[in-house]
C-alpha cells in the first residue's frame, strides 16, 4: 500500500543544529495493515507522518502509494486519499461550525465545491445514523457548534470526518494523547471498529504501550530514525510490556 | 431631516464595503488593508467610465471586477510569496494609489454633469435611498446565499481552520485568494457608489475605509450578537448606519469636518475596547 524507499530527511541543514532524522530509511506497509508505532520523543515518528502526508519535503528517496510515486505531490493533493486525525482535537474540525455543517463540508470531499447548496437536508438522517455509531449521543446535537463539545466528542467527530469518505490510508497522530483515560479508551475502541469495518490501512503513533500491543496487526518501534523492532501477528500480540520499556531506554 | 438622509445614504454605501471587510476580517481572519486602495479604485474607474457616458450600472460591475483583481493580487502576494497578511495589503494599497491617479489623470474630478445610477429615477434624495436600499439588499441576499453554497462553506472553513480544507484535498491558499478577491470587489462597489452619490472623485476618498468598515462590522456584530433572528449581514449593514450616525452627531455638536478622522479613530477604539471582553473570552476558549 505505502512504501518509503531510501528516504533521508534533516532539519536545520547547514547550521550547527543540523539533525538527521532519517537516513536511507525504508518502510513498506501492506494493504489492510494496522500499524502501531511507538518510540521516544525525537525518534522521527511525527516526521514520518509528515513525510507521508507531504507536510515536509524530503531530501532524498521516494514515496509510493499503491505503486504510484507521490514524492513530488503537494500536501493538499495527497489528502484526497489520506485521512488524518491529530493529537489536538480542535485541529480536525471547524470549531465555529455546527456538527451538521462540518459533516456536510466533508461529505462533499469527492465532489466539486461549486455553487450548489452545501447542507443537504435529505442527508440529515444518514448523518444521524453515522453519529449514532459513535454512541456519544451526538445525533441529537447536529446544530451544536463543535467548539462547544468536549475534547473526546470533538475527537470522535474528527475521526468520523477523516473516515467518512473512502480513503487508502488513515494516519492517527497520537490521537488519544490529549484525552482522559476513559475517553481515550472509548476513542481507541471506536478507532479499531471503524478501521476493521472499512478495512482501512492504518498507521497509528501512540505513547500508550498497552494500545500499541493490544491494537493493530503490526508493531514498529522507532528510535533515532531507525526501526529497532518490527513484529506482526502472533509474535506481536505476545510482545511483553517490559520488553518495550527496555527497547526505549538505550540512549 | 437632511442629516438623517445623508446618514442613511452614506451608511448604506459604506455598508457594502463593511460586508467586504466582514469577509476578509471576520470570515478569513485577514486584516486586509487593500480596502483603502480598492475603494478608490472602484471610484476611479467609475468616474472615468461615467465621463465616457457608459451605463452607470455597467460601471459598478466593471468596478467590482477590478476590485476582485486587486484583492486577488493581495492574496497572491500573501499566499504564493509568503508575505505577511498586513504587509501584502499595504503593498497593494500603495500600488493602487499611483494606479488610481493614472486611471483618472488627476487627484480630483467632478461628476456633476454626468448621469449616475441615482439619475435613473430622478425624484430627489428619497429615491437615492430607495436605490441604495435596493442595491444593498440585493448584495446582502447574494452574500447570504453564497455562504450557504459549497464554495461558500469552503471559504468559511479556511478562515476557521485551514487544516480542514487541506484535509479535504483542496488548496487552502487559492480559497483565501478567492475570499480576498470577493471582499475587495464589494469594497470597490462601495467606492463606485460613493463617487456617484457625492458627484466627485478625489484620490483620498478611500483613506481609512478599512478602519471605518471594520468599526461598522464590530458595532453591528456586538449589538446584535444575542438576537437570534438578525443575520450577521443585516447586523453589519445596521452597524454601518449606526457608525455614520455617530460621526454625524459628532459633527453636529460642533466638531470640524477635518476632525472626522480623529473621531473615527476614537470611536473605533471605544468599539474595540467595549467588545474586547468577548475577544479575551474567545482566546481563552481556544487555549483549552
Amino acid at each position: 500500500m505505502i512504501r518509503l524507499e531510501r528516504v533521508s530527511k534533516s532539519y536545520n541543514v547547514g547550521t550547527e543544529f543540523e539533525t538527521k532524522v532519517f537516513k536511507d530509511f525504508n518502510l513498506s506497509i501492506e494493504n489492510n495493515e494496522f500499524v502501531t508505532i511507538i518510540g521516544p520523543n525525537g525518534s522521527g515518528k511525527s516526521t514520518l507522518f509528515n513525510i507521508i502526508s507531504g507536510n515536509v519535503d524530503i531530501e532524498e528517496g521516494k514515496i509510493f502509494l499503491k505503486d504510484k510515486n507521490i514524492t513530488k505531490e503537494k500536501e493538499y493533493k495527497r489528502y484526497k486519499y489520506i485521512g488524518r486525525v491529530y493529537q489536538n482535537p480542535s485541529v480536525g474540525t471547524c470549531p465555529n461550525m455546527t456538527i451538521l455543517e462540518n459533516l456536510a463540508l466533508v461529505d462533499n470531499k469527492m465532489k466539486k465545491y461549486d455553487l450548489s447548496w452545501c447542507v443537504n437536508k435529505q442527508k440529515i438522517d444518514e448523518y444521524k445514523e453515522k453519529l449514532k455509531v459513535l454512541k456519544l449521543g451526538l445525533e441529537n446535537h447536529l446544530n451544536t457548534k463543535v467548539q462547544n463539545l468536549s475534547g473526546g466528542q470533538q475527537q470522535a467527530i474528527s475521526l468520523l470526518m477523516a473516515t467518512i469518505n473512502p480513503i487508502d490510508i488513515l494516519i492517527l497522530d497520537e490521537h488519544t494523547a490529549a484525552l482522559d483515560p476513559k475517553t481515550a479508551e472509548i476513542i481507541m475502541k471506536l478507532t479499531d471498529k471503524i478501521v476493521k469495518e472499512h478495512k482501512i490501512t492504518t498507521l497509528m503513533i501512540t505513547h500508550n504501550l498497552k494500545y500499541a500491543i493490544n491494537y493493530g496487526s503490526r508493531l514498529l518501534v522507532l528510535k533515532q530514525g531507525k526501526i529497532v523492532l518490527d513484529r506482526k501477528g502472533k509474535e506481536k500480540s505476545n510482545t511483553k510490556y517490559e520488553e518495550l520499556i527496555d527497547k526505549f531506554d538505550c540512549f | 431631516m437632511e442629516i438623517i438622509i445623508s446618514v442613511l445614504e452614506q451608511g448604506l454605501i459604506y455598508a457594502i464595503a463593511a460586508l467586504g471587510i466582514y469577509i476578509t476580517y471576520k470570515i478569513l481572519d485577514f486584516p486586509d488593508l487593500t480596502a483603502d486602495g480598492s475603494f478608490t479604485l472602484g471610484a476611479a474607474i467609475t468616474s472615468v467610465l461615467l465621463l465616457k457616458n457608459i451605463n452607470p450600472l455597467l460601471c459598478i460591475i466593471i468596478s467590482a471586477i477590478c476590485g476582485f483583481f486587486a484583492g486577488a493580487i493581495t492574496g497572491v502576494i500573501h499566499v504564493k510569496f509568503k508575505v505577511r497578511d498586513l504587509l501584502a495589503g499595504i503593498i497593494t494599497m500603495m500600488a493602487l494609489y499611483s494606479i488610481n491617479l493614472r486611471i483618472v489623470g488627476k487627484a480630483n474630478i467632478t461628476l456633476m454633469q454626468v448621469n449616475s445610477i441615482f439619475d435613473i429615477f430622478n425624484i430627489g434624495s428619497i429615491s437615492n435611498i430607495a436605490m441604495l436600499l435596493i442595491i444593498t439588499i440585493i448584495i446582502k441576499v447574494i452574500f447570504d446565499l453564497y455562504f450557504k453554497t459549497k464554495s461558500g462553506y469552503l471559504l468559511k472553513a479556511v478562515g476557521n481552520n485551514p487544516n480542514v480544507v487541506i484535509s479535504l484535498g483542496r488548496n487552502d491558499g487559492n480559497i483565501k485568494i478567492l475570499g480576498l478577491a470577493i471582499g475587495n470587489s464589494l469594497v470597490a462597489i462601495s467606492g463606485s457608489l460613493l463617487c456617484q452619490q457625492q458627484g466627485f472623485f478625489e484620490i483620498t476618498m478611500g483613506n481609512g475605509v478599512m478602519v471605518m468598515a471594520l468599526a461598522s462590522v464590530i458595532i453591528g456584530i456586538s449589538i446584535f450578537k444575542n438576537i437570534k433572528y438578525v443575520s450577521n449581514t443585516s447586523s453589519v449593514i445596521i452597524g454601518s448606519i449606526i457608525y455614520k450616525a455617530c460621526v454625524s452627531i459628532a459633527l453636529y455638536i460642533g466638531f470640524e469636518a477635518s476632525d472626522v478622522k480623529l473621531i473615527t479613530a476614537i470611536l473605533f477604539l471605544i468599539v474595540l475596547i467595549s467588545s474586547s471582553n468577548k475577544i479575551f473570552e474567545k482566546r481563552e476558549r481556544r487555549k483549552t
